[in-house]
């Protein structure tokens, strides 16, 4: 089983370097740097506007301690397929699981010490606590991160849901003591923290014995942290697991209702529905829109907003063009009586709509910060692109038949 | 004659899986589409519902090809797949009003149809779920009531033995019959032979792209020389022929 293990892991970190490459291209990582840099110099400009002790200091130290310990949790690397597989295995699937909580320290440890490294000089500024004091409760975070993946790994040989929250409550609480000890007496705090995770260590034999491994919460819990980490990284590139979630959103059923149930409108129908209930595009149009009219409510100057709008139509309305291919896998739409030029038709109705919907929404941003004549201008200028994208440009693109 | 394949040769690339494939699914008459896994019965259907597209000979619906009347010979089209293909952002209720819209039938009238399916296949408190989260056997309930909603003239359901229950098989045959009653024929394909001895009218018997042997039950009994045989018996007998 521990051979598993290893194999395991070199498969999830082949697929991680994979990814990788495509998270840190070149021009990410440059942008990432430049925002680094813009942060560390604001942070350092904050440091110097604070003069002595804060009494919020401690306070702030705390929920950020509590906030940091909640990153990072068992990684199994289970597959659902595993529940069949390894079923014969499972007496022998302590030492794999022993592996994997070791493993799974080694990302919050590297995350714990990158954060005390920078909250160092805050601390050093607005506390009475000296650096050495940092280290002493960097520690003892990490001390109390070690006994709460040893009560995950619990948990996947607990049957009880209630008992599995009532031990997360129980250490969020504990946690928060001993750490609001450590902010006072660091050492105190380590102290605690040690003998409280030595203490949950030699128990935790008493509890495993007889107990049996839940397989499908296990597998279930991989699979949600596996596609946390999948739709972070589906942010830059595509990543085959994150298939769209569905919602009903019975919000938006008065929408739906002004499709007219004829046959023309069968794939206004099906479009508007897979929009409106879908997560990827409903999810990059509304960032977009919220983005974009954000910023230009930010910006002062008339033409840049000017620019700026006609830009993130512009940007919308592509990011929404593969959306046409959407039903390509479905069989039934090849079989309809319904010719393809009706289909493009009613794709295009969407985009322009949505881009129009936009439109009204920056426009109603820009009205308390533009003056009337360049507010007029704006929003002219973002009815003709719309009018000009959905009807030639982004045509192009589909099939002409 | 509902449907009429002509000297059918097709398949996915350059080398064909189907050889001349010649036969016809009469009006009111259920058809029995039996071979081996790979014997070509899932590409035969594909290129009857037209998403492939024949390199030799020609597919007739009520005497019209794809070719000459693509929405005419859609509409007279209805399918049942193997496995149930869905729309995962659509409820069973929208489902069946995007079967109404897109082959255009009249709202009330198929509502009417659809209520009698849905009551029959014990559907009827789902219509605001979401099918794509149903077990497979209700998928595939959900697929026969959109397709039966539809009046076609040939209904072609792929394997539909396998995966439902045994109130439902019974229920799909009734349905098939009320089917035939008005004039429609079917077109099924299956393993499952003593349900397609029981049902079927006509069998076509597919071995590696070909057509081995084709007619009623007791015509294939004569060509193969088994009396009183099940179709289990005349299948095995092809296929021992075809081997040796």
């Amino acid at each position: 089983m521990k051979q598993l293990w290893q194999q395991r892991l070199q498969q999830h970190h082949r697929e991680m370097l994979k990814y990788s490459r495509y998270v840190f291209n070149e021009f990410f990582t440059l942008a990432l740097f430049i925002f680094l840099g813009a942060l560390a110099y604001g942070y350092s400009g904050l440091l110097e506007t604070l003069n002595g002790q804060l009494w919020w200091a401690k306070p702030l130290m705390l929920v950020l301690f509590l906030c940091l310990l909640s990153f990072g949790r068992l990684a199994t690397l289970l597959q659902q397929a595993d529940t069949l597989f390894l079923l014969p295995k499972e007496s022998a699937l302590l030492p794999y699981l022993l592996a994997a909580r070791r493993y799974s320290l080694w990302v919050p440890l590297v995350v714990d010490v990158l954060f005390f490294g920078v909250l160092l000089p805050f601390q050093v500024v607005a506390t009475n606590l000296s650096a050495s004091s940092g280290l002493l409760l960097c520690l003892s975070l990490i001390c109390l991160k070690d006994g709460q993946l040893w009560l995950q790994l619990l948990n996947v040989y607990t049957v009880s849901l209630q008992k599995q929250r009532q031990r997360g409550w129980l250490f969020y609480g504990l946690a928060a003591l001993i750490l609001s000890f450590g902010l006072w007496l660091p050492w105190l705090g380590l102290g605690l923290a040690v003998v409280a995770v030595t203490a949950l260590r030699l128990y935790l034999p008493h509890f495993l014995a007889g107990a049996r491994f839940q397989w499908q919460a296990a597998v279930n819990n991989e699979d949600s942290r596996m596609l946390q980490l999948y739709r972070l990284i589906n942010l830059f590139t595509d990543v085959p697991q994150v298939r769209g979630k569905v919602h009903r959103r019975v919000y938006f059923d008065p929408v739906l209702k002004l499709i007219k149930k004829r046959q023309r409108q069968t794939f206004s129908y099906l479009y508007l529905r897979a929009f409106l209930r879908g997560t990827e595009y409903f999810g990059l149009y509304s960032r977009l829109l919220i983005v974009g009219a954000l910023v230009l409510w930010a910006i002062p100057t008339w033409w840049l907003v000017l620019v700026l709008g006609g830009l993130f139509l512009y940007l919308v309305g592509f990011q929404l063009l593969p959306f046409y291919h959407i039903f390509d896998e479905n069989l039934f739409v090849y079989l309809y009586p319904v010719s393809i030029k009706q289909r493009v038709k009613s794709f295009r109705q969407l985009v322009q709509s949505l881009l129009l919907v936009q439109a009204l929404i920056f426009a109603l941003v820009t009205f308390w910060t533009l003056s009337l004549t360049h507010w007029v201008l704006f929003i002219g200028l973002e009815l003709v692109l719309t009018w000009w994208l959905s009807r030639s440009r982004f045509m192009r693109q589909l099939p002409n038949r | 004659m509902s449907l009429e394949v002509d000297h059918l040769t097709g398949g996915y690339t350059q080398i064909p899986v189907l050889k001349d494939l010649t036969f016809t699914v009469p009006d009111q008459t259920v058809v029995g589409l039996i071979g081996l896994n790979g014997a070509g019965k899932s590409t035969t259907i594909k290129h009857i519902i037209g998403i492939l597209t024949p390199q030799k000979g020609q597919i007739r619906l009520n005497q019209v090809t794809l070719e000459q009347a693509p929405e005419t010979y859609r509409k007279a089209l209805a399918f049942v797949p193997e496995t149930p293909i869905l729309y995962p952002t659509l409820t069973l209720r929208e489902h069946i009003e995007l079967t109404i819209m897109a082959y255009d039938l009249d709202t009330k009238q198929a509502w009417q149809k659809a209520g009698d399916l849905l009551a029959r296949f014990r559907l009827a408190k789902r219509l605001d779920w979401f099918p794509a989260n149903f077990s497979k056997g209700m998928q595939q309930k959900v697929m026969i009531v959109c397709a039966f909603i539809v009046p076609a003239q040939l209904y072609i359901i792929d394997e539909p033995f396998t995966g439902l229950d045994p109130l439902a098989i019974r229920d799909l045959l009734a349905v098939i019959k009320q089917q035939k009653a008005r004039g429609a024929s079917v077109l099924m394909s299956t393993h499952v032979l003593a349900t397609a001895q029981q049902y079927a009218d006509q069998f076509i018997l597919l071995n590696a792209g070909k057509i081995q042997a084709q007619g009623t039950l007791t015509q294939l009994a004569q060509q193969f020389n088994v009396e009183n045989g099940s179709l289990d018996q005349i299948y095995f007998k092809m296929i021992g022929e075809a081997q040796s």
